[in-house]
């Protein structure tokens, strides 16, 4: 059991994108990094899932995406026979109770806010870690 | 009251007066046997004293009168009051008296009740004759008391009142004729009414005296001159005075001035019809009400917006421009107005001539007349559709505001994270060890950013006030729980300035406990930032009623701040310090007095600079407290 973890990310800004490879880098988490940019390119990814071989093992998700929302993805994941029970982060920079209410009403797994300071952020590292354990995922060294 | 003691026992006293022999001697023993006080008086003189202080009856020898004596005693009988008419016993000789005596006795014949004793005299008699005469004078007295009471009741009557005879003369007037016109009651008595009052008020009065002097009761109104020769308005009446046997001898004249009354009634008139002409004027509705609601008047707007007749208005004619579905409320309210007598208030629609129902603001007022019972009410109705419609229209621009404000400061705050983020990872890739500038460099950036970032927060806070909640503004809040939770939030500063904070049971007050909190949270921020370096910060919050409303208070000995500037420290982005001294957005306070008038309240601050600040915050109370 030596594979990079598969990890799905949805996320419109590309600095943010960058920021969750930051966090993976900074945990040493091997990894295969799926990104789509707005909520129609993520759909289209759920949607084509067809082996589990090819299923991500994580899903990062963004709330507040361009064309689909991240409420609408999760609806998707759970709905697909594949994805249904994989777990799911929400990363968002939303500090909203409604949000994370729901979000977790709907079945994430971790919510984590988007910080300004960067070592704050790079902790989504430690949470992807934690959950790929709790879930017996690959998460390397 | 001595005096009238003293004078009701000389009223019983015999003054006797026979200078020659042992007659003195006798009758004094005698009437002391008797048990009737008696004087011996051995000069005419001392009589003539002794009598002017009142007496109950005199005893005197025949041969005490000779013409000086009798001249002297005239005089003292002749001043008396018209009331009296002294007993005088005058104890005769035996025999014809001589021509001289009988003429002594003729002159003093009416000015006293002359009886005449033929000596020698039997002791009863004398005792008999002395009773009677006692008696009589008693009754003198009591007439005179009783005249003297009714006299001061009329004197201080406000009313001139007057005895008129047939020959239309004053036979008695009372004190209010000397204040009106300035004559005493001797100057006026005698004299003819037309004398005294003057010709055009005795030719207005004279058809009045006539009826009276036939038997009847008149009364009318007319005018005046006083003393001062001012015209006056005056109320008249005559009673006339009839004899046992019906025959009118006079008449009692009662005339009251009535100037003040007339003034007001005018003046009260003139306001009416000024009023009226005005409330013809203003755009509102407006009309009248007897106590008992019966609507009496409407002003011409009113008929001008219904298009209806008075007569179709009157009394309760209004309700068929109201609305069947609104009437119902509209009728129990103001019946319970009229019943209660307080003020209405009230929304609702009224029919035009147009067949529109348009909302109208509807107040009204009793009108209370000098003894506090409502004497009418006055009610206006003022359009507000047009003011609906801009609330309306305000509302919606300020949620549209609030809106963007929320929304605008939510999007900044994205590409600012970005901005402290990436400075953090590029001093991360280069390594601050390369140059040591960069730290400093980033460090700037975050400050700049973390500045942003609060300013952007309390932007935030400020348009949620109205924002997130809705309209949540009708709920109640426990001030003691909004502080604990405020105090929980700032309990690791209060420990780092190791300040005390002390505070009074708190009440219940219309508003929403979490926003309440916040301004105890930026009240107490305030008064651990602003502390005075070298004292240990001492924050007490109490409350107090005042006038219907809770007003709390949080009380600091911090560094204070100038008076003048209490009102500016509660504006948007108005601060005192720059911000490396104390730092801060500007928004606190603004954020406060925002969330307080939200819920109809006040906010205010004393203080002085080195003395410590005082916030004060008034609120409604809560309607079970």
């Amino acid at each position: 059991m030596t594979r990079p973890l598969r990890i799905f990310l949805a996320e419109d800004n590309p600095g943010d994108v960058e920021l969750v490879r930051e966090s993976l880098r900074e945990h040493h988490i091997e990894h295969t990094l799926s990104v789509a940019r707005d909520g129609r390119e993520a759909k289209r990814f759920i949607q084509g899932i067809e082996e589990d071989a090819s299923c991500p093992d994580l899903f990062l998700l963004d709330l507040n995406l361009p064309k689909a929302d991240g409420y609408e993805l999760m609806d998707l994941l759970r709905a697909h026979p594949l994805c249904a029970n994989k777990p799911v982060i929400v990363v968002t920079s939303s500090d909203a109770k409604k949000d994370r209410d729901r979000a977790a009403q709907m079945g994430a797994a971790r919510y984590f806010r988007k910080s300004s300071e960067l070592i704050e952020f790079l902790q989504l590292g430690l949470l992807i870690r934690e959950l790929a354990e709790e879930n017996g995922l690959p998460v390397g060294a | 009251m001595k005096e009238s003691a003293d004078s009701v026992e000389r009223d019983s006293v015999v003054l006797l007066h026979a200078p020659v022999g042992r007659d003195a001697k006798l009758l004094h023993d005698l009437f002391h046997r008797a048990r009737i006080h008696s004087q011996v008086c051995l000069t005419v003189e001392e009589l003539c004293r002794e009598m002017g202080h009142g007496v109950g009856a005199v005893f005197i020898t025949e041969e005490a009168l000779d013409a000086e004596s009798v001249h002297r005693l005239a005089t003292v009988l002749q001043e008396q009051g018209t009331w009296s008419d002294l007993p005088l016993v005058v104890l005769t000789v035996g025999g014809e008296p001589s021509e001289a005596s009988r003429k002594r006795l003729a002159r003093l014949e009416p000015l006293g009740d002359l009886t005449l004793l033929e000596r020698p005299l039997r002791s009863d008699t004398i005792v008999s004759a002395a009773r009677t005469a006692l008696r009589a004078r008693a009754k003198q007295y009591e007439v005179r008391r009783r005249d003297a009471e009714l006299q001061l009741v009329t004197d201080n009557v406000p009313v001139l009142i007057s005895y008129i005879d047939r020959a239309q003369v004053y036979r008695r007037v009372n004190q209010t004729y000397t204040r009106w016109f300035g004559l005493r009651p001797e100057q006026l008595v005698g004299r003819t009414i037309k004398s005294v009052v003057g010709e055009p008020h005795y030719t207005a009065a004279q058809p009045f005296i006539a009826r009276a002097l036939d038997g009847e009761h008149v009364s009318f109104e007319s005018q005046l001159w006083d003393k001062d020769g001012k015209l006056r308005d005056v109320a008249v009446s005559y009673a006339p005075d009839r004899s046992a046997d019906g025959d009118v001898r006079g008449l009692v004249s009662l005339v009251q001035d009535i100037t003040e009354r007339n003034n007001n009634e005018r003046a009260l008139r003139d306001s009416e019809r000024q009023f009226r002409s005005l409330a013809d004027t203003i755009p509102n509705l407006a009309w009248m009400a007897a106590a008992d609601g019966h609507i009496f008047w409407y002003n011409r707007r009113w008929y001008e917006y219904t298009g209806r007749t008075p007569e179709e208005m009157a009394g309760w004619g209004w309700q068929s421009v109201h609305d069947p579905q609104v009437l119902p409320e509209v009728l129990d309210r103001w019946r319970e107005s009229i019943a209660t007598g307080k003020p209405f208030e009230m929304v609702f629609p009224l029919r035009g001539s147009d067949g529109v129902f348009r909302p109208f603001l509807t107040r009204i007022v009793p009108v209370r007349d000098s003894s506090g019972t409502v004497a009418r009410w006055f009610g206006t109705n003022t359009d507000i559709d047009e003011q609906k419609r801009i609330e309306d229209a305000l509302r919606q621009a300020n949620r549209n505001l609030e809106e963007f404000a929320y929304v605008a400061s939510h999007d900044l705050q994205e590409p600012l994270r970005m901005v402290n983020v990436y400075s953090q990872l590029l001093l991360k890739r280069i390594g601050p060890e390369t140059n040591p500038q960069l730290q400093q460099y980033a460090d700037y950036i975050r400050t700049g950013i973390r500045r942003i970032e609060e300013l952007i927060r309390d932007l935030l806070t400020y348009s949620r006030v109205t924002h997130a909640n809705g309209d949540s503004v009708a709920g109640y809040a426990d001030l003691g729980s909004a502080l604990r939770q405020a105090l929980i939030r700032v309990d690791a500063r209060v420990q780092e300035n190791q300040a005390e904070v002390s505070f009074d049971p708190l009440p219940t007050v219309s508003g929403d406990e979490g926003q309440l909190s916040h301004v105890f949270q930026n009240l107490l921020s305030n008064a651990l930032k602003y502390r005075k370096r070298e004292e240990t910060p001492r924050i007490h919050i109490t409350a107090e009623r005042r006038d219907g409303e809770w007003v709390v208070s949080v009380r600091d000995n911090g560094i204070g701040f100038e008076p003048e500037q209490a009102e500016r420290i509660f504006g948007l982005f108005k601060r005192l310090h720059r911000d490396e001294e104390y730092p801060g957005t500007g928004l606190g306070l603004a954020i406060c007095k925002h969330i307080v008038e939200r819920y109809r309240g006040r906010i205010w601050a004393e203080s002085q600079p080195g003395a410590g600040s005082t916030f004060f915050v008034s609120l409604p109370g809560a309607p079970c407290d």
